[in-house]
């Protein structure tokens, strides 16, 4: 600075020749290096915010990618169905039918829930999922998986992890066992079975390959479990099936592998679990399903396919009992237990007609009427009550639903119309399927049906023995008839309305290719659609490159958050620039007053700007992958710790695309071009006189009018940021909970605004005429000299605190007591989910007394609160959840759980009806699940969820706003949102009412999940919960989970996030002290005769480093008090109401240390006896 | 009564030591005036420096009223230069973003609190040297003559025992010269004090009083 300021300007002391803008710019740079370098630093951060942050989303996303491609191997698409299937269907698939085979490899598959256990200990469980085929290498996985001998399986590291097993151990394998029947239904299932058997661990799969198996796209690695295809068919016992059937890639492979398994895929009926044969050599044909009642869509089908030959459909129900009615309306004594009563459209059957006693074909009954046949009217008159035509009967049945798992019983009465010889129809077995545990039975005293059955009533006893003469002669055969509207509207239900098609016996011409039963049934199973019937064709590796690319766009997130330390950088890349320009002002000065016009100092100015932006942006593009590493092990060690164990991989992609740091280099050298380009051309235009003497800000020669007319219209824009602050809180404190949040956060923001530009206003407004009486005072008029600056640092600083204040008091903490309903956790205390859907019911005492529990467990089960939850198929739509959510999981809430209410709101629907009451509502906003107002919903299922879900996982909008689901046949269904909740335990479930989830998926029976409160379970007994549920639903493969661990996970994101928030912000807060040194010593150059004269007057130079340091702390202060005061206002709602606390610690902690760092700037500033004693 | 004794001052040179003062020796009573001419690199600067207490010099000795100021430390020596001294330099050196009366009550600072009657007295000093009307004029907003004024006002606020002005017409018009010259030689007569001006100027030097010049480290007398 002290050297001649031509020599400077004229080139390096090497001598080099200044024959350009462009070479004198650089020897320049090279003579100003220490500014130069202090520049290039602060591109350079800027550089590495901007490169780490599109670094770690394009990390994410290649990680999430890559795992969801990894997880399928060769796969690339896959038919999946319900059921079991024939094996030979992947055969006859690559044959087709066309007679052209493919060479497109298909492998034929199990794939289904499986629970893991150590053979040797009873602690080493877990539900995992089971991968049986015959040569696992032929799906193309990296490493080849050893091959299966009988017996032996493979686990991945996940499994042997959570069982706590090694290559070499014995495991058991336990298969849950789907009942055909619906376990919803009366003759369906409840009680959970599964089959297991003893296999050998030949080898532990790595992290890597088939050990990262996975249908669905997910970042946590699943337990898995792979045996042969012939192993898990043993366990089955379903015979030679499968379930699946993968399209793995190979030189054959088509680009849309799905539409060609579509093309292929030709199910026969047998796949569909339907049966269609001749009732007796060349008799009448009988269509009956594996599920006991025909699907509505295969029923549809049959009636246009068997209709046309004759084809009738029946539906038989069971009676439990059927009794004549007295006159005065009560049932006579005499009664006929468990018979079945067939429904039907005619009483022509294909076995024959039902006729009476003067062989006259009867007619079909009326809606309230029943024809009986000749062995029970025969009995209830040797009963002692004869039935006539026109007598009344009461018929006792179950509905055909059970309700939350339980069968319910109902009555109708008939008039009797008719009595039926027992010939013809009446006497045909075929017109009833057969039922496992029932219709195989040699007598009806084995009966094990799955219902209440009174065998007490049953008459086996000879000589009482009518029921089972009956049975043994008969069997199921009905004993009444009514209509099949009538039979429908009893016992038809979600699942279907048919339990049979009847159709009389063809004649096969000669020359037909196949018989009248193949010709029907190719027919039929022509004419069903799969998707429609149970099997889907899914492109899992499109699906997975999808859910990847279409996750939450992290490098978009990352750079949003950088974004104020982004704006910080290059603010403090101008203040540094200033710094260059303070410094060397005599240079410039000199070539202005020379004669450069200001362009071509400007562009001299920011060649050197340029230079120091471009090494800085290069540095940042080195140091910015590492930053980008940094931010991802960071992500990874909390998401893996605290959100998601085993998550981890997601985040161990490499470096960044180049492309994507390039893209960050040029993107922040622009900006900070922008950055010296403006600051250079200012410095540029100042009058040389001005340069040379130092008055670099010019603020001070700011005429008193130019003061006054700057300073009121930053007030005026203050009072008017303020006053909007005080409207938007004001408006905040009368609007919804959700409205509230945003209007406050608003008013906080400009509260921030407001403050700072009163700040800008204080310090642009002339002195006041009052002399300075004290340092500090002095040191407030000294900022006042340079008041862009000093405004810089207090916005930086502000800013930073503002999102520090702002967004910690978002941490979420987890309830302390989780016994609260108003909680996270609703007030349960545990959750149950299942591997497989289960209707074990343990709270009826019934139930609990065959699981085979201790009385402790018994005891505990009995006094817990259970609330069983059905479930979809679906993605976990919650924050956990790092992929795109396709079809969330909808769950299914019974009235016991909406009766209980729980979980606290952010803001609901008030609509009401009859039945629920607007107070009953504002009490119990879930009773909008049920309380349905058919007229306002139009037809829409009314839906819960969670808010955040709502808004970033399915971005759908609030209350009132509808989407679309898919039912189970994959028709969209309108939703419509009632209510939203605050983060919880159900966080990423759409949640509907247990009738509409129903109505969704009316084959899906049994329920997925459950919550259990054992908040009042007796404290002796308390510690047997856990281990009384996993007895009672251990064949369902459950896992159980304290809601407090699961709402921990939950928040553990949000948390991550607002670390990640306050890291940036704290960083921003560094970044603003690191304006203040270079301000500090800028405002040392400037003003170094100034403080000089200090010195020189008498000021001890500790005393000018204190009237430095105040300033400092001035400056500081002002930006950590804006900056807490408004983002205070900005989280007032979230205060008030409880839920979020000040982090004065944080907020003490950071700002100390910004105040002290400051301080030390504004001390070391004058170090080295920078500032002499007299004026040189 | 100010007495310099056989001040040396000497700079380390590439080869040899500079000697800048050789044993210069003066006194100056009690309302003197003394002007210092002398070329320019003659020690002017050098000598006023040691006598305000800033440097140090290689030998001999500075009293001010008995008092040596580098017998003190760091401290003393700028309570010193606060209590006893009055600097006015050839640059004005106003601080920015204070008035012209912040700049006048900065020595008051420079230990404390300003007391009010110092407010009132650095008021009377500004409409003494004729900115009655720019007191709460920033010092952009003043002409280099009224800055000067601004800054002898500043150095006689606490009504040092002597005053030190280095070429304080240096950057000043002829006439603006005269005027801060004049107004220096007042305020000295005013207060009592002592006067020592390093001028180039002749007119200014005959104005001040005793001149004296310095060449080659030494006093003429």
């Amino acid at each position: 600075m002290n050297r001649p300021a031509s020599r400077a300007a004229s080139g390096s002391s090497s001598g080099l020749a200044a024959r350009s803008l462009v070479t004198l710019g650089l020897a320049l740079a090279r003579r100003w290096w220490p500014q130069v370098a202090a520049l290039a630093a602060a591109c350079g951060v800027v550089t590495t915010v901007v490169v780490g942050a599109l670094g770690v989303g394009d990390g994410i996303q290649r990680g999430l990618l890559d795992l969801a491609v990894a997880r399928l191997g060769r796969i690339e698409a896959a038919v999946v169905a319900d059921g079991f299937f024939r094996r030979e269907l992947a055969d006859e698939m690559v044959r087709g039918q066309d007679g052209v085979t493919s060479a497109v490899g298909l492998v034929p598959a199990v794939v289904m829930p499986a629970t893991i256990a150590a053979a040797s200990r009873s602690d080493g469980q877990a539900r995992g999922t089971l991968l049986a085929c015959d040569d696992p290498a032929a799906l193309g996985f990296e490493p080849a998986p050893p091959p299966l001998a009988p017996g032996s399986v493979l686990v991945n590291a996940a499994a042997a992890a959570a069982v706590g097993i090694e290559a070499g151990d014995t495991i058991v394998v336990r298969l849950p066992q789907r009942s055909a029947v619906p376990a919803d239904s009366p003759l369906g299932r409840r009680t959970g079975e599964s089959r297991g058997r003893r296999v050998t661990v030949v080898a532990v799969l790595p992290d890597a390959g088939l050990g990262r198996f996975s249908l669905r796209p997910t970042q946590v690695t699943p337990p898995l479990v792979v045996m042969s295809l012939t192993d898990a068919q043993a366990i089955l016992r379903e015979g030679d099936v499968a379930n699946t059937i993968f399209a793995v890639w190979n030189a054959s492979a088509r680009n849309d592998m799905a539409a060609w398994l579509r093309g292929r895929l030709h199910p026969t009926l047998a796949d569909y679990g339907l049966d269609l044969a001749a009732v007796a050599a060349d008799g009448p044909l009988r269509l009956t399903s594996r599920r006991l009642v025909v699907a509505p869509e295969i029923d549809r089908v049959a009636a246009d396919v068997l209709a046309p030959h004759g084809g009738r459909p029946s539906l038989a129900f069971l009676a439990n009992e059927l009794a004549p009615l007295e006159t005065d309306g009560r049932p006579a004594e005499a009664r006929i237990p468990y018979s079945t009563v067939l429904g039907i459209d005619d009483t022509s059957l294909p076995g024959g007609p039902l006729v009476d006693a003067a062989g006259a074909t009867l007619a079909l009954p009326a809606a309230d009427a029943i024809i009986i046949d000749r062995w029970m009217a025969d009995d209830l008159a040797a009963q002692g009550r004869p039935v006539t035509v026109g007598d009344r009967l009461v018929v006792r049945f179950f509905l055909p639903e059970t309700i939350h798992g339980r069968v319910e019983e109902a009555t109708a009465s008939f008039v009797v119309a008719g009595i039926a010889e027992m010939r013809g129809a009446a006497v045909d077995r075929s017109l009833v399927p057969d039922v496992e545990g029932v219709t195989d039975e040699a007598s009806i005293a084995d009966w094990d049906p799955p219902f209440p059955f009174d065998s007490s009533r049953v008459r086996t006893v000879p000589p009482h023995d009518e029921d089972d003469r009956y049975w043994k002669q008969y069997r199921a055969t009905p004993k009444a008839f009514v209509s099949l509207a009538t039979a429908r509207r009893l016992a038809g239900s979600r699942f279907g309305g048919t339990t049979a098609w009847h159709v009389p016996a063809g004649i096969t011409p000669p020359a037909a290719p196949r018989s009248h039963l193949a010709e029907l049934a190719h027919q039929l199973a022509a004419a069903i659609q799969p998707e429609k019937a149970g099997f889907a064709v899914a492109p899992l590796r499109a699906e997975a490159i999808a859910a990847a690319r279409g996750s939450t766009p992290f490098g978009g997130l990352f750079l949003a958050l950088s974004g104020f330390v982004v704006a910080a950088g290059l603010l403090l890349a101008w203040l540094l620039f200033g710094l260059l320009v303070a410094a060397q002002r005599q240079v410039i000065g000199l070539l202005a007053a020379v004669g450069w016009p200001p362009s071509r100092l400007a562009r001299l100015l920011l060649v050197v700007g340029g230079i120091a932006a471009a090494a800085g942006a290069l540095v940042g593009a080195m140091v910015g992958p590492v930053w980008s590493w940094a931010l991802l092990r960071m992500l990874a060690v909390a998401w893996n710790r605290d959100v998601a164990p085993g998550s981890a991989a997601v985040f161990a992609a490499g470096r960044p695309a180049w492309e994507t740091v390039a893209t960050g280099a040029v993107a922040t050298l622009a900006m900070a071009l922008v950055a010296v380009a403006f600051a250079a051309r200012r410095a540029a235009r100042m009058p040389p006189h001005v340069l040379l003497a130092g008055l670099a800000d010019g603020a001070s020669a700011a005429s008193p009018a130019v003061s006054r007319r700057t300073s009121r219209r930053a007030f005026c824009l203050a009072i008017a940021g303020l006053a909007a602050a005080v409207v938007t809180a004001l408006a905040g404190r009368t609007a919804e909970a959700s409205t509230a949040v945003g209007l406050f956060f608003l008013a906080g923001f400009t509260a921030l605004v407001g403050l700072l530009t009163l700040v800008r206003g204080l310090l642009a407004a002339p002195p006041r005429r009052a002399a300075v009486c004290s340092l500090p005072q002095l040191a407030s008029r000294m900022l006042r000299a340079r008041p862009a600056r000093a405004f810089s640092i207090a916005a930086i600083v502000a800013c930073g605190q503002f999102l520090i204040v702002a967004v910690s008091a978002f941490a979420l903490r987890p309830p302390a007591d989780p016994g609260d309903r108003s909680s996270a956790t609703g007030g349960w205390t545990s959750t149950a989910t299942f591997g497989e859907p289960t209707s074990v019911d343990p709270t009826d005492p019934d139930v609990r007394a065959t699981l085979g529990l201790s009385p402790a467990q018994e005891q505990a089960l009995a006094t817990c609160v259970i609330a069983r939850l059905r479930s979809s198929d679906g993605d976990d739509a919650s924050c956990t959840n790092l992929y795109a959510t396709g079809a969330p999981v909808i769950l299914g809430v019974g009235a016991d759980f909406i009766a209980r209410g729980g979980f606290r709101f952010v803001t609901h629907a008030t609509r009401s009806d009859e039945a629920t009451p607007p107070e009953a509502i504002a009490g119990n906003p879930w009773l909008l699940l049920s309380g349905r107002d058919p007229a306002a919903m139009d037809s829409a299922i009314p839906a819960m969820l969670d808010q955040a879900t709502a808004q970033w996982g399915l971005k759908l909008g609030g209350v009132g706003s509808r989407f679309m689901v898919l039912d189970e046949t994959g028709t969209k269904v309108p939703c419509e949102i009632v209510g939203l909740l605050e983060p919880g335990i159900l966080q990423g479930r759409v949640i509907v009412a247990e009738r509409d989830f129903q109505k969704l998926f009316p084959s899906r029976s049994g329920y997925s999940m459950a919550l259990v409160d054992a908040a009042h379970v007796p404290l002796a007994v308390r510690s047997d919960v856990a281990g009384a549920m996993r007895a009672a639903w251990s064949d369902a493969g459950v896992a159980i989970e304290p809601t407090l661990d699961r709402v921990r996970s939950l928040q553990a994101v949000q948390n991550t996030f607002l670390t990640g928030f306050q890291a940036l912000g704290t960083l921003g807060l560094l970044l603003g002290t690191a304006g203040v040194a270079a301000v500090m010593l800028q405002g040392v150059v400037e003003r170094i005769g100034s403080l000089a004269v200090l010195r020189a007057v008498g000021f001890t130079l500790a005393r000018v480093r204190w009237l430095l340091v105040l300033e400092s702390l001035v400056t500081v202060g002002l930006g950590l008090a804006i900056g807490t005061a408004a983002g205070a206002v900005a989280v007032w709602p979230a205060l008030a109401g409880g839920t979020a606390r000040l982090p004065l610690a944080w907020i003490a902690a950071t700002g100390g240390l910004t105040l002290a760092a400051a301080a030390a700037a504004g001390w070391l500033a004058t170090a080295g006896h920078a500032v002499p004693e007299r004026p040189r | 009564m100010l007495e310099v004794d056989r001040i040396t001052k000497t700079y380390p040179g590439v080869a040899t030591a500079v000697r800048v003062l050789d044993e210069v020796s003066f006194s100056l009573p009690p309302g003197g005036r003394l002007a210092v001419m002398g070329p320019s690199g003659s020690g002017k600067s050098t000598l006023l420096s040691i006598i305000g207490g800033i440097e140090e010099p290689s030998g001999g000795r500075v009293t001010l009223d008995g008092v040596d100021p580098f017998a003190a430390d760091a401290a003393g020596r700028a309570a010193f230069r606060n209590r006893r001294i009055g600097f006015v330099f050839q640059e004005h050196h106003l601080l920015d973003g204070c008035t012209a009366l912040d700049n006048v009550l900065v020595p008051a600072l420079a230990s404390g609190s300003v007391a009010v009657d110092l407010v009132a007295r650095g008021t009377r000093l500004l409409e003494r040297v004729g900115l009655a009307s720019r007191l709460a004029h920033l010092p952009g907003q003043l002409s280099g003559g009224e800055r000067q004024r601004v800054a002898v006002a500043r150095a006689v606020l606490l009504s040092p025992r002597l005053i030190l002005a280095d070429e304080p017409t240096g950057q000043l018009d002829s006439q603006s010269a005269a005027g801060i010259t004049e107004l220096l030689v007042e305020l000295a007569i005013e207060m009592g004090g002592m006067l020592m001006v390093v001028t180039h100027d002749e007119a200014v030097a005959a104005r001040v009083g005793e001149v004296r010049h310095l060449r080659d480290g030494r006093l003429s007398s």
